[in-house]
């Protein structure tokens, strides 16, 4: 499969930031591919350059072969966009709302052809209630479902979770998985790492404007060097000076009563660890022991976490 | 086709907002009714009480004359609560017919106590018309010919009441209101959530979304004025007397130029708030001094040109001239040609500040 969506040296600049430096990307067709970074990294800013709603300052964009710029009606037909603030209108039935999207697009769409639409976002149920009565999962999924009323090659989801509560959440993700095991590929932002691991092929991870690393999530969380992180809770404090002094041991960090650090050779260190605990008889807790994750990537690549300002 | 759907879609949203439907068509009918209960009320109406205690011919004479002036009501007040009346303003004149009052008429002059309110104009102005009527009485008594005879001719006038006036004069301000804050602000509530961008991604052209609006927007103001007109006519007996296809082609003008000005709000308010602030600023000075509650032909001289520049009193004079007036649309095509080059330069402004995003980054 070859590339459908290929960005080179992409540049936007507000004043004097620049919020889009020289980021080139390819984005193979069929996969869904995330963009990770934390608030003001760039991610919707790249993403509403290649959707055609905000024009770069250098670089270019072709979907599909097709330039997005400077003329960007001619990808209009390639792509289905939710964008990050749901964008619906009031006092229109769920069902009304998809028809009227479809229509925009030439397409005379009919009850059964837009329920079977909204069937596959999983709201096939709430087809005739009015939209300002959807929860927040429903829009999202809504404004999913507009993004498809064209039969795109491409979809992109900005942040398509933010806000949800987990079950929401875990919904919409089963919805992205159907649309591209449909064929469809998928471009989407998060600043949830977990999201990116269940949902993307790959992941590039970006801030201030560049991306800062590109691989599958399996590819960026084995580049990390120490990648078993091991945490714990003492009622007591530890002594950070002696349990520096266990081999293998990097990152150590503490917070009240919580402790964590990166481990190379876990049985060693946790043998330590319990060894220096029973010395000093402090009693450790909710002990555990997890590889690393992308939120561990981000961090060992910027030194801050992905959440941070 | 998309754009079939669209003015569909608009047409839905604003019958589904009953909130907002309560204003557009409510409201204008509570203005009507209020103004024209308040000061529409049988103004031209005067009352007198007569008192009369007195059984004789002339007395009986006397007040049926009186009973046959037109637009003069005739209270017979045997309690004696007639001056009481008269204090509080409820009779223009009590008339007194004391008991015997026309002992030996006509050897005898007869004496009549006429009391009135000095600081009322119709209270004295019954002076006048008592008077008249009673040397009437008096000279075909005593049978002497008038030496001058007014015959009274009516040129019809065509009299407007203050409600024939009100009406054209609220049919202006609603079309005013709902074309200034309308289509503003759907605009830009639609703007601030977003749906303004979602929709330039998709093919609908920008023309076509704003021409939907104009639609939604015109026939809203269309039923606004249908029922304006009815309620005027059968409620409140409003004698419209203009061509209605003329009528509606004012409605039609007059609608756009606000709905076009309502799009330069929406091009420069940022917020749904700032619609209602800019639509008052505009709107406000323009209800007052657009001729819609009172003729504003004798306002001061400084504030004439300020008259001039506002687009709503051409529109409620034009409506007032074809709705009350019964003139034809060629009468008004000075009010009409005004209202068509204001919606030009509005358009013009319109479209040169138009924004798709509240942020411009």
């Amino acid at each position: 499969m070859g590339s459908i969506i290929d960005i080179s040296n992409l540049v936007k600049t507000y004043g004097d930031v620049r919020a889009v430096d020289n980021v080139s990307l390819a984005v193979e067709s069929g996969e869904v591919f995330g963009i990770l970074g934390p608030n003001g990294a760039g991610k919707t800013t790249t993403l509403e350059m290649i959707e055609g709603l905000r024009k770069p300052d250098g670089g270019t964009i072709t979907i599909d072969g097709i330039p997005a710029w400077p003329n960007p009606n001619k990808i209009k037909h390639l792509i289905g966009v939710q964008l990050q603030a749901t964008a619906l209108m009031d006092f229109l039935t769920v069902r009304e709302m998809v028809r009227l999207f479809a229509s925009f697009y030439g397409i005379r769409m009919g009850k059964s052809k837009a329920d079977e639409l909204l069937n596959e976002v999983a709201l096939v149920e709430k087809a005739g209630s009015m939209i300002n009565q959807l929860s927040g999962g429903q829009q999202q999924r809504l404004s999913i479902a507009l993004a498809l009323v064209n039969d795109p090659k491409v979809i992109f989801l900005d942040e398509p979770t933010t806000g949800l509560d987990p079950q929401a959440r875990r919904k919409l993700w089963s919805v992205v998985e159907r649309i591209n095991a449909e064929g469809k590929t998928v471009v989407l932002t998060t600043h949830y790492m977990e999201e990116a691991e269940v949902l993307c092929s790959r992941v590039a991870i970006m801030d201030n404007g560049r991306v800062i690393a590109l691989d599958t999530p399996e590819g960026l969380i084995n580049s990390l060097e120490s990648d078993v992180k091991i945490t714990f809770t003492a009622k007591h404090p530890l002594d950070m000076q002696k349990l520096a002094k266990i081999s293998s041991v990097s990152k150590l960090s503490q917070v009240d009563s919580s402790y964590s650090f990166y481990a190379g050779d876990v049985q060693k260190s946790i043998m330590s660890l319990l060894r220096l605990a029973d010395s000093q008889e402090v009693k450790i807790e909710n002990l555990n022991v997890a590889g690393a994750d992308l939120e561990d990537v981000f961090l060992h690549l910027t030194g801050r976490g992905l959440r941070e300002q | 086709m998309r754009f079939a759907a669209m003015v569909v879609a608009n047409i839905k949203t604003t019958a589904r907002n009953k909130q907002a439907l309560f204003f557009l068509f409510i409201f204008p009918i509570l203005f009507m009714a209020l103004f024209g209960l308040v000061f529409g009320k049988s103004q031209d109406v005067a009352k007198i009480a007569v008192v009369n205690q007195d059984k004789s011919t002339l007395a009986k004479s006397i007040t049926k004359s009186l009973s046959k002036i037109d637009k003069l009501q005739v209270e017979k007040d045997g309690q004696g609560d007639g001056m009481e009346k008269l204090k509080k303003g409820k009779v223009d004149a009590v008339l007194v017919l004391e008991k015997g009052f026309a002992k030996n008429f006509p050897r005898h002059p007869a004496s009549i106590d006429l009391y009135y309110d000095p600081t009322s104009t119709r209270s004295q102005m019954m002076r006048g018309t008592i008077g008249a009527v009673l040397g009437g009485i008096e000279r075909s008594m005593i049978k002497t010919p008038p030496l001058i005879t007014v015959k009274s001719k009516s040129v019809q006038s065509n009299q407007l009441t203050y409600i024939d006036f009100l009406l054209p004069g609220i049919l202006a301000m609603s079309l005013m209101n709902s074309g200034l804050y309308g289509l503003a602000t759907a605009m830009v509530t639609r703007r601030e959530k977003g749906v303004l961008r979602r929709l330039k991604l998709t093919p609908l052209p920008l023309s076509q979304y704003i021409g939907a609006g104009i639609i939604n927007q015109l026939l809203v103001s269309l039923v606004q004025a249908a029922l304006l007109v009815l309620i005027g006519h059968y409620i409140f007996g409003v004698k419209i007397i203009g061509a209605l296809t003329s009528l509606a082609i004012l409605v039609i003008v007059g609608s756009l130029c606000f709905i076009t000005i309502g799009f330069v709000i929406a091009s420069f308010a940022k917020t749904t708030e700032a619609v209602a602030t800019l639509g008052n600023l505009i709107g406000m000075p323009m209800m007052f001094l657009g001729g819609v509650f009172f003729p504003v032909d004798n306002v001061p001289n400084w504030v004439k040109p300020i008259v001039k520049a506002m687009p709503l009193k051409y529109l409620a004079d034009s409506l007032r001239s074809v709705m009350v007036q019964g003139q034809p649309l060629s009468y008004v095509h000075d009010d009409v040609l005004v209202l068509l080059a204001v919606t030009f330069a509005a358009f013009l402004l319109a479209v040169k500040f138009f924004r798709w995003e509240s942020d411009k980054r």
